[in-house]
């Protein structure tokens, strides 16, 4: 067998004596789960651009970095400190480990049970987890997963308001943050959650969320990645929906020297729908990957997704999204949209929308573009008299306006839209 | 006002004007005609400073300053207005904020007051209702999804609103009923001062009966070919381009 | 819809299945079976090669040993055994035949039933119904007949079997050869460098407009024998040609291998206008035969304001791999590509293709149609890439499948790169079926099902019939509607 990464070595070296300091390690079964990650991740490795998924995401800043790092300046610091967001309920997690001192959980309504995972662990509660096979990163994740977010809502309860979560991290290129969170939605039961990642520093992050909603439960799941521009952010999100479930994702990316967003939704229950929707926004030599799954494994259910770009300087935007319908699944409408714009000569974007389909009574489409602001529409705004820089800033706005619009929760939509004119202005 | 000399211009390596001159005083209305592909088009985007057309030799001045070295904002805020001959559909951005930001820019430059919310609505609805215009438009994306007419109409309102000194019309004609020409025509009209001119390019002489102008000019393949009063207007209707380029 | 009364009789003249499954007795002369360098050299040696083309030929099979068959298309095969393939068969015959008169009249049938036109003195002496093509007929591993030769050579067109444009052409061969494809391309690229028995090639002289349609018409006959053809085509400045290509092979239940290499030269204003109907036997309606077809199409537009034009409908085969490419080198050059996929029964099909865009103001477009019946899979594969020096470089993909019973899948995978800020990139693809309404409309009209299949089938692919030379239009439409037979019902 080949070689492995010498960062993939280094946590393989290091698993005995972690493992004896991780929560649950007195409890066997987690020390057996820990292990099958291990072993699973030793055989994958971090994967290279050879592997069909990652063709479009060079991993070797992380797993292999060398002196020639950071060539072109890094991005300026992410807006996220300018920019608070108000929040009643907010459960914070800093280097990997649940504050409660930092945290707001009290008052939350009866049947919405917030705890940390590190602590499920220790008591031994059993969790299930996704396959494993071919994700390197969620592998190396159940090796290593120190703490999170486990959320439970009861049947039938709603929550009126925002839950906050906040993961805040510091450190360097050797310092992972393996957070597993667990959310779990029970019947007929509906929250808003923000999901927020921050930091300063060169740490890698490889967060893992899973979303299991149980019939006309619904999620509306608001991310904001704006770590710190030296950070590596590797997500994998496993959402699975029951019987007219409503699985709601936003991602606004705005930060990480190279990041990547994958979610993977399994609709299992007839008449549930997923809508995956996203901007992300890089300068400086950032690299962002949007990756998604979409399967209907049953019929009558319903997709849609809408990724929207904006790749200044040397950034590279990624966006990989699949739709799979399985044999019989009928009467499935799937749609999906990735539009970029390059800003600079040297930005590029890479796209791969794919469509995979079994069952013939199905309505699909993708669409893709990608290009520069248009010329003459620019000239346009400029013939009014608006000065070019404001010009441009008007059609960047404009050109992210209608995917800003599937923030339903208007709180998080005004928190999101003031993070990308902020954005906007530090050009 | 606007002085021309020997402009001459190119698209593309191809030349399209080939040495223009035409002077404009304050106050007057001129009248460019000729047939498709004479340059008309070329000649207000070559005013307006589009990119893309590479202007080869000759001089603009405008108000005693070289109008060819300002970026077309620059130009739009000493009072130059194109009205296109087709206007630009601009998706996810509002015609009022569109309005809104460009008044205000052109205000910053001229060192007024920039309006707020409020101040800016109550002069858009005076405009709109001054010219017949429905201000749910403004609601809308900048022309998108707007008829011919309506982008016309959204032209004026504009004019109307940034009250240029040199408005030039690209063809506001082109594609309108008689209503909505009568609408455009009497937003020029309501703007005529002595001190605002306009230099109207047309390919039909229809547009002449209600923008009336002072002076009227057939430009064939790149060149001013004959100047004269409004009657020029009537004998190119009459004869025909072809008739006049060759006399 | 608009249903043509002509589109209704074509499609119900056709009564058989696939019409072409018939075998032919001619004595072949056969290389021993299984592949070596020895066999390498055995081919080279028939066709009288100069060293450096068995070089090349060495050089790319020694490649190819180093070499793993891909596997990331979307289609299922069992393992081929290359040692299980005849790599040469050729019609027996005591000399070359110098021209038409002398071809064996056996094979000369073969064609009149395939309906191909050998016969050079029905259209000079002006018979209806002749067309004005000239035709390379490739059967087995060798070129048996070329008509038009002379009348070509007039206007100063070369057209020949490959094989005889090494001995005549050296210069151009030698330059053009593997210029395109490299024996290091791929894997069946590399296989095909090594053992390619005949082909076409042909050569535009500057600022000349090929006086008619060049076509080549392809035949396997024997059993357990490979085809490896290689087409070469260069039009130089300002030159223009047309080309056809089809294909057929008798039904038999054992896979055969067909894996060719085409590779097309667009110099400065030059155009390359090529249009295929792949009709290869796609085995039977459990699967048991039908060709594999492992097919590199690749064109280099050169020269500034070049334009090449793929046209593809692909109707045979029980495997299709196959990505006709467009290189858009020279500044403002043209690449299209045409596509109507049909897959039917146990079929399948990956098929697309590569637009790179490395000249300023280039333009591509793409239209592929995808069908899906029986338990087939078909799989659109395509790659645009806009090159960092692409300026202002365009293009547009339109991409749709339909979806013919419960069992088949259609599969969408484009890949789109983007470096060129000045670049515009537009994707759309669809996946439907065919809409009840419109079945019943036809059926209410008078129509079977079958028949209300294949016109609307033809009506969703009518801009890329559209593209096809008239000759080969009637023929396409007429095959789209056998290929769907048994589809519905």
């Amino acid at each position: 067998m080949s070689s492995l990464t010498p960062l993939a070595q280094r946590y393989i070296d290091r698993f005995d004596t972690a493992a004896r300091q991780l929560p649950g390690a007195d409890n066997r079964s987690v020390s057996d789960l820990r292990r099958a990650g291990l072993e699973a991740f030793a055989a994958l490795d971090f994967p290279h651009r050879k592997v069909e998924e990652w063709k479009f995401t060079n991993l070797t800043a992380l797993t292999k970095p060398t002196a020639n790092e950071g060539r072109v300046a890094p991005a300026p610091a992410p807006a996220i400190p300018d920019q608070p967001f108000e929040a009643r309920f907010e459960m914070v997690f800093v280097n990997g480990r649940f504050s409660a001192a930092e945290s707001r959980l009290d008052g939350l309504p009866e049947g919405i049970s917030v705890t940390s995972l590190a602590d499920s662990l220790g008591n031994g509660t059993v969790l299930s987890f996704p396959s494993q096979e071919k994700r390197a990163f969620l592998a190396l994740n159940t090796a290593f997963m120190e703490d999170g977010l486990v959320l439970s809502v009861a049947e039938g309860v709603v929550l009126d308001d925002i839950l906050v979560v906040t993961f805040r991290s510091e450190g360097d290129q050797e310092t992972g943050r393996h957070l597993r969170n667990v959310i779990t939605l029970a019947e007929g039961s509906s929250l808003t959650l923000l999901e927020r990642h921050v930091g300063a520093g060169a740490y890698f992050s490889n967060p893992v969320t899973e979303v299991s909603l149980a019939a006309d439960a619904r999620l509306d799941h608001y991310k904001l990645q704006a770590e710190s521009p030296e950070a590596f952010h590797l997500a994998f999100t496993d959402a699975e929906l029951a019987e007219r479930a409503d699985y709601r994702n936003f991602s606004l990316s705005i930060g990480a020297k190279l990041s990547r967003n994958e979610l993977t939704t399994r609709i299992l229950g007839r008449e549930a729908e997923s809508h995956l929707n996203g901007a992300y926004l890089m300068r400086g030599s950032q690299h962002c990957d949007t990756t998604t799954l979409t399967e209907h494994r049953v019929p009558d259910t319903n997709s849609s997704q809408v990724y929207k770009g904006v790749l200044d300087d040397h950034a590279h935007g990624v966006f990989q999204g699949k739709i799979h319908i399985f044999p019989d699944a009928q009467h499935v409408a799937g749609d999906q949209l990735s539009k970029a714009l390059l800003l600079s000569d040297y930005a590029a974007v890479d796209c791969k929308p794919e469509l995979e389909i079994y069952a013939d009574d199905v309505k699909c489409s993708h669409g893709a573009t990608s290009g520069e602001l248009d010329e003459q529409a620019l000239f346009y705004l400029q013939s009014r008299g608006i000065p070019l820089a404001s010009a441009r800033k008007m059609l960047i706005e404009a050109f992210l306006a209608d995917v800003l619009e599937t923030v339903g929760n208007e709180r998080v939509k005004v928190y999101f839209d003031g993070l990308s004119r902020h954005w906007l202005s530090e050009a | 006002m606007l002085e021309i000399k020997d402009l001459r211009a190119e698209i593309g390596g191809k030349e399209i004007l080939k040495g223009i001159n035409l002077t404009i005083n304050p106050g007057e209305i001129h009248a460019v005609m000729g047939p498709n592909g004479a340059g008309k088009s070329t000649l207000s985007y070559v005013l307006s400073g589009r990119e893309g057309y590479e202007v080869t030799g000759g001089s603009v001045t405008y108000m005693g300053e070289d109008l060819l070295a300002l970026s077309p904002d620059e130009r739009a805020c000493h009072g130059i207005f194109l009205a296109f001959q087709y206007p630009v559909e601009i998706p996810g951005v509002p015609s009022a904020t569109f309005l809104k930001t460009a008044l205000n820019a052109q205000r910053k430059f001229r060192g007024e007051e920039e309006l707020d919310a409020m101040e800016f609505l109550k002069l858009v609805r005076e405009k709109t209702a001054e010219l017949g215009i429905k201000d749910d438009m403004l609601k809308r994306a900048v022309n998108v999804g707007f008829s011919g007419g309506e982008k016309k109409r959204n032209e004026v309102l504009q004019m109307a609103l940034l009250e240029p000194k040199l408005m030039l019309l690209d063809e506001t004609d082109s594609g309108l009923d008689i209503d909505a020409l009568k609408v455009a025509a009497d937003g020029v009209n309501r703007l005529r001062s002595p001190e605002r001119s306009a230099l109207v390019i047309t390919h039909y002489q229809r547009l002449l009966d209600y923008i009336v102008p002072d002076f009227v000019h057939v430009l064939a393949d790149g060149k001013i070919v004959k100047s004269g009063d409004k009657s020029l207007a009537l004998e190119l209707e009459e004869k025909g381009y072809a008739a006049i380029s060759a006399a | 819809m608009a249903v043509s009364q002509e589109t209704v009789e074509q499609v119900a003249s056709v009564s058989e299945k696939y019409k072409y499954g018939f075998v032919s007795d001619i004595e072949a002369e056969t290389a021993p079976i299984g592949l070596s360098e020895d066999i390498v050299r055995f081919i080279s040696a028939k066709k009288e090669e100069p060293e450096w083309l068995l070089e090349w030929r060495l050089k790319a099979y020694r490649y190819w040993l180093s070499m793993e068959e891909p596997t990331w298309a979307k289609v299922d095969y069992p393992k081929i055994d290359y040692q299980d393939i005849y790599y040469y068969s050729a019609p027996k015959t005591k000399d070359k035949p110098k021209s038409l008169d002398e071809v064996d009249p056996e094979l000369l049938a073969v064609y009149e039933k395939l309906g191909i036109p050998l016969k050079e003195q029905e259209v000079l002496a002006g018979v209806e119904g002749a067309a004005n093509v000239a035709v390379d007929a490739v059967f087995d591993s060798v070129s048996v007949a070329t008509t038009f030769r002379e009348r070509l050579e007039k206007e100063g067109v070369i057209f020949c079997p490959i094989s005889e444009a090494v001995k005549n052409h050296p210069e151009l061969v030698k330059k053009y050869l593997g210029s395109v494809v490299p024996y290091t391309d791929n894997f069946f690229a590399a296989l095909n460098s090594a053992v390619f028995t005949d082909g076409s090639f042909c050569y535009i002289p500057k600022g000349v407009r090929c006086p008619m349609e060049l076509s080549t018409y392809f035949r396997i006959n024997a059993a357990q024998t490979g085809q490896f053809e290689r087409t070469l085509i260069i039009a130089d400045d300002a030159s223009y040609v047309s080309y056809l290509e089809g294909c057929t092979a008798p039904m038999r239940d054992e896979n055969q291998l067909h894996a060719a290499v085409v590779e097309l030269v667009i110099l400065d204003d030059a155009e390359i206008k090529y249009s295929t109907v792949q009709n290869w036997y796609p085995g039977d309606e459990n699967g048991v035969g039908g060709i594999y077809n492992f097919v590199t199409k690749r064109a280099a537009c050169r020269g500034k304001n070049a334009k090449v034009s793929w046209t593809q409908v692909e109707t045979g085969s029980a495997i299709t791999w196959k990505y006709p490419s467009c290189i858009l080198q020279g500044d403002n050059s043209i690449g299209e590509f045409y596509s109507i996929a049909i897959t039917n029964n146990l079929q399948q099909a990956d098929t697309g293709t590569k637009m790179i865009h490395l000249g300023k103001n280039t333009s591509s477009t793409i239209i592929s149609k995808g069908i899906s019946a029986g338990r087939a899979q078909s799989t659109y594969r395509g790659l645009v890439r806009m090159g960092r020096k692409a300026d202002h470089a365009r293009n547009h993909t339109v991409c749709d499948s339909l979806l013919i019973g419960d069992k088949c899948g259609a599969h969408t995978v484009p890949y789109i790169e983007n470096q060129s800020r000045t670049a515009k990139i537009e994707h759309e693809a669809t996946t439907s079926k065919v809409s009840e309404e419109q079945l019943f409309y036809c059926q209410q009209r008078g129509l079977s099902e079958e028949e209300s299949m294949a016109l609307i089938v033809n009506g969703f692919c009518k801009e890329v019939l559209q593209k096809l030379p008239m000759e080969f239009a009637v023929e396409a439409q007429k095959l789209v509607g056998i290929s769907l037979e048994g589809s519905v019902g």
